[in-house]
């Protein structure tokens, strides 16, 4: 226990390094370019990876929403960990626009992903498929919830079952009777010896249980 | 007790230094494009200093090098220079084609004035075309065979030595 306290603590620290190296941003130095009327979308291209539009084509409002939705969940590929729809980068600008010219051109978001996944790879998917190898990513913090929690419960039963009732049947004037000899009923453990000796002076004064006992006695 | 977390923690820490290992390991300007071996995806965009319209189906019947680079760029800047000894050397077996990254026309036209022009330049307004090609960044280069397929991608400056390599192995498929 005292071992896994110390590796929680480093542990804490791994995951936190973690979290900050793949969430912080990081912005390519492309520079924003005026914007320049863009080349027409080719459906033909699109529609040879992706099959023929099956949605409805968008505008207006509904337009903007759907463009934004995708946009929240195409990864940009020149920033690290931030979205077409987060990055003011001109490669992200770019992207949404094509997602918008998509959809009005009537694709699905669906095909929208499919499409940028055709040319840049799974990678651009903020969000993993879930199948194959990726089934890790999703079941993996359940699995580490559920090891967790067994671990917690198992020590919780080992402890509640162990020293702590001992030691507060063997606390002096608890039951005014002298049960030194349950010391016997304690797991021995030679590298646990010193520690509980240190628990019990502090506990009961600066003399360990065996000898508190004694005096009571 | 001991032994049984150190057997835990192990086998956390070690998958994630293997994993860690093997990514910062890999060549970084050699990537894995879902492009390769497939069909290049097609364009025909404007040369910068006329109207001409160049396509990809105009390349083919040659290898071709079709490289993504902008001014604002500086290891496009240094690698400009190698491709433009490139197309000299091997420009009549292979076509070289610069498409232009997010700039401006009258920066890219000063730039080709005062390094020189040796093959095509186009523009990509709104970069659909870096788009389809899935181009993270410039310099990007892509290797295409006579029938306008990708045969490789690069990332990042051509040194000589890259380019020659390439170039050879796609005449030699050729």
């Amino acid at each position: 226990m005292i071992a896994a306290r110390r590796l929680t603590p480093s542990l804490t620290s791994l995951l936190a390094v973690l979290f900050v190296a793949v969430s912080a941003p990081v912005h390519a130095t492309e520079p924003v370019v005026p914007e320049a009327p863009q080349e027409p979308i080719s459906v033909e291209f699109v529609t040879s990876i992706v099959g023929a539009p099956e949605g409805t084509p968008l505008v207006g409002t509904a337009l903007e929403d759907e463009t934004n939705r995708v946009s929240s969940v195409l990864r940009c590929p020149v920033c690290q960990g931030s979205t077409v729809g987060d990055s003011p980068s001109q490669s992200a600008r770019n992207m949404k626009a094509e997602v918008r010219d998509l959809l009005a051109a009537g694709f699905t978001a669906d095909q929208v992903m499919a499409y940028f996944e055709f040319s840049y790879g799974e990678f651009v998917r903020l969000a993993p498929k879930a199948e194959g190898f990726n089934l890790f990513v999703y079941l993996a913090p359940l699995l580490l919830l559920l090891g967790g929690g067994a671990v917690t419960v198992l020590a919780i039963r080992r402890l509640s079952a162990g020293a702590p009732q001992a030691a507060v049947a063997n606390a002096p004037g608890s039951d005014g009777i002298d049960d030194t000899d349950d010391d016997a009923d304690l797991p021995v453990d030679p590298e646990l010896d010193p520690y509980l000796d240190r628990v019990r002076a502090l506990a009961y004064g600066t003399h360990s249980a065996g000898d508190a006992g004694k005096k009571d006695g | 007790m001991n032994k049984r977390v150190l057997l835990v923690g192990l086998a956390i820490v070690v998958p994630l230094i293997v994993l860690f290992a093997v990514s910062f390991g890999r060549e970084t300007t050699k990537v894995r494009s879902p492009l390769l071996g497939r069909d290049a995806p097609p364009f025909e965009l404007k040369v910068v200093d006329d109207e001409r319209l160049v396509s990809l189906d105009q390349l083919k019947g040659k290898p071709a090098v079709v490289n993504f680079w902008a001014t604002w760029c500086k290891p496009c800047q240094d690698e400009h220079r190698v491709l433009y000894q490139g197309a000299r050397l091997y420009g009549e077996r292979v076509q070289f084609v610069g498409i232009v990254y997010e700039d401006d026309t009258t920066k890219i036209l000063d730039f080709l004035n005062r390094h020189g022009s040796g093959y095509p330049t186009l523009l990509d307004r709104g970069g659909k075309t870096a788009i389809a090609y899935g181009v993270y960044g410039v310099p990007e280069t892509f290797f295409l065979d006579a029938e306008g397929r990708v045969v490789e991608k690069f990332m990042g400056p051509l040194s000589p030595d890259h380019l020659r390599m390439n170039v050879q192995r796609l005449l030699e498929g050729s």
